[in-house]
């Protein structure tokens, strides 16, 4: 009775602090990443390392700066996230059939779950030859390899999900008289979400460590084709500039997600009386 | 209302949990199956309520076979086993059918029923146990049920939560008169509950003694001849080389004992 008497007095400070606590979390992830530039900075100052081999931290944001200045960095983010976006969607939406279908359906499972799992076991890259044999060197083969990296993920998730959920919580279900449809939509789907949101963040990392590939293998443009430009013309800078720019869109789009699905899981929750 | 007849339960492996067992809960009556662990006791409930189908016999309800769970009979569970992304409300919902505003009221008046109301908003992870408990409770009455199956329902708490929620119980019982079957290790509990206990015995589980019992609802604890009852129960649940003697003990005064199977 203690903790809920708290919970309700003590709820508006309660936040106050977690906000404040959130805020130094926030920072402190950026010290460790700054403090790193800075070093890197000041020794680089001094050319410790042929800078051409290892550019200064400053020289690199100059080469994402004059990108930007001319529009062409626009131009490659877009294309990248366009394709990121393009394989994530069709990967994430095939997973979440079939996963959902292998979930809850035995027969299924044992029918299309061991063909996927060692489908698994090959190396993405593998694909790379056969799709651009079967879908030309464009677009079409790229996105089919990052539908391919961000597949498996959601579908384990999900899978897993599903087959975790309590057995003592269906049980209530089936004693409330609900049916097979009633048991998925009111409890494993919400029972499984979690995981579910877990399996898509794990496919999104994916699609972007294939998109790299699929750029790399070639393209005109986009931020992969800007790692092989920079090794070509030897630019270590834009290698690196490409690199950041990886990273920062990769932690964009998790954070992105990873916000959606709370509201997602919000909504689950706020669902008033009328889900049941 | 409730009947089993030569109802068993023997699993694929070819362990018998349960012996053929004949029993009848009429209409308002409390039944309580005493036993120790693993003697198939919640086999039987789970055959009771449809959950589980019975290798022989059949389970009638009001005349009618069971071959699933019926809605006008309720559960309630060891664990509260609430879903955890619905409120309090929410949880007493699950599985109510019906226009909104009867569901709304059944949940209102199974709130205040447990003395919850005021937690409607709460999720289950900011309940304690015993308030877990009774949600799970508010949710088996919202429907509405004719008869309510219970599962060790109070086994996970204190004991003063225990007997505070037992108390519970038996003033909703008295006011909606229904019809419980418990099942239970605890003879306290049983006699408390009740006022017909079987016995069962594991190994193959079957019901070897059935009492009926006249004590008072109110502090029936207090009540001359508890202590001597419990004794007694305490002594059949005994394995039968053990409890030999068994013939030898007190007369029960409030109680009409019989074996059934000796």
């Amino acid at each position: 009775m203690t903790t809920l008497t708290n919970v309700v007095t003590d709820r508006a400070p309660r936040r106050r602090l977690r906000g404040r606590l959130r805020a130094f979390r926030g920072a402190r992830a950026l010290a460790l990443p700054l403090l790193i530039l800075l070093i890197w900075q000041v020794v680089q100052a001094r050319a410790v390392v042929p800078t051409n081999l290892l550019p200064t931290p400053s020289s690199v944001l100059e080469t994402i700066g004059t990108l930007a200045s001319t529009g062409e960095l626009a131009e490659h983010i877009a294309i990248t996230s366009w394709r990121v976006l393009q394989g994530f969607l069709l990967g994430a939406v095939a997973a979440t059939v079939l996963g959902s279908i292998t979930g809850v359906s035995r027969t299924a499972r044992e029918l299309i779950d061991p063909l996927l799992q060692s489908l698994r076991s090959i190396p993405s890259l593998a694909w790379v030859p056969l799709f651009i044999l079967w879908l030309g060197i464009y677009e079409p083969s790229k996105v089919a390899l990052i539908a391919v990296g961000a597949f498996f993920p959601v579908y384990l998730s999900l899978t897993q999900g599903l087959l975790d959920v309590d057995r003592k919580l269906v049980e209530v279900g089936r004693m409330v008289g609900f049916n097979r449809l009633d048991l998925v939509r009111c409890i494993l789907i919400p029972a499984a979400l979690p995981a579910y949101v877990t399996g898509l963040r794990g496919g999104l990392g994916l699609a972007w460590m294939f998109v790299v590939a699929a750029e790399v293998m070639g393209a005109s443009k986009g931020l992969g084709f800007l790692l092989v430009d920079g090794q070509q013309t030897g630019r270590a800078s834009l290698i690196l500039a490409s690199i950041l720019l990886f990273a920062l869109l990769g932690k964009l789009t998790d954070g992105l997600l990873s916000l959606l699905s709370q509201r997602l899981l919000q909504w689950q929750d706020s669902h008033s009386l009328q889900a049941a | 209302m409730l009947q089993l007849e030569t109802v068993s339960k023997t699993y694929r492996n070819g362990f018998t949990a349960l012996e053929p067992i004949d029993l009848r809960i009429e209409a308002g009556e409390r039944v309580a199956i005493v036993g120790s662990s693993g003697c198939g006791k919640s086999t039987l409930l789970r055959l009771a309520a449809g959950l589980c189908p019975p290798s022989t016999g059949r389970v009638l309800l009001h005349g009618r076979p069971v071959i699933k769970p019926e809605p006008s009979v309720g559960f309630i569970f060891q664990e509260p086993r609430l879903m955890p992304w619905l409120t309090v409300e929410q949880n007493v919902a699950f599985g109510l059918r019906g226009p909104a505003r009867h569901r709304h009221a059944s949940v209102s008046s199974a709130l205040l029923r447990v003395g919850l109301t005021a937690y409607g908003h709460y999720y289950p992870k900011q309940l304690s146990g015993g308030m877990a408990q009774r949600v799970a409770i508010a949710r088996a009455l919202a429907s509405a049920p004719q008869l309510i199956l219970l599962d060790e329902p109070f086994s996970a708490l204190d004991a003063i939560k225990r007997a505070e929620l037992q108390e519970h119980f038996l003033q909703l019982w008295e006011s909606e008169q229904l019809s419980t079957l418990i099942v239970t290790h605890d003879v306290e509990e049983a006699i408390v509950l009740a006022d017909r206990i079987l016995v069962m015995q594991p190994h193959p589980g079957r019901i070897t003694e059935e009492l009926r019992l006249d004590l008072p609802l109110d502090n029936c604890r207090e009540a001359p001849g508890f202590e001597a009852l419990k004794k007694q129960l305490i002594q059949s649940l005994r394995p039968p080389s053990v409890g030999a003697g068994q013939t030898g003990a007190d007369p029960v005064p409030f109680a009409v004992a019989h074996a059934i199977h000796g």
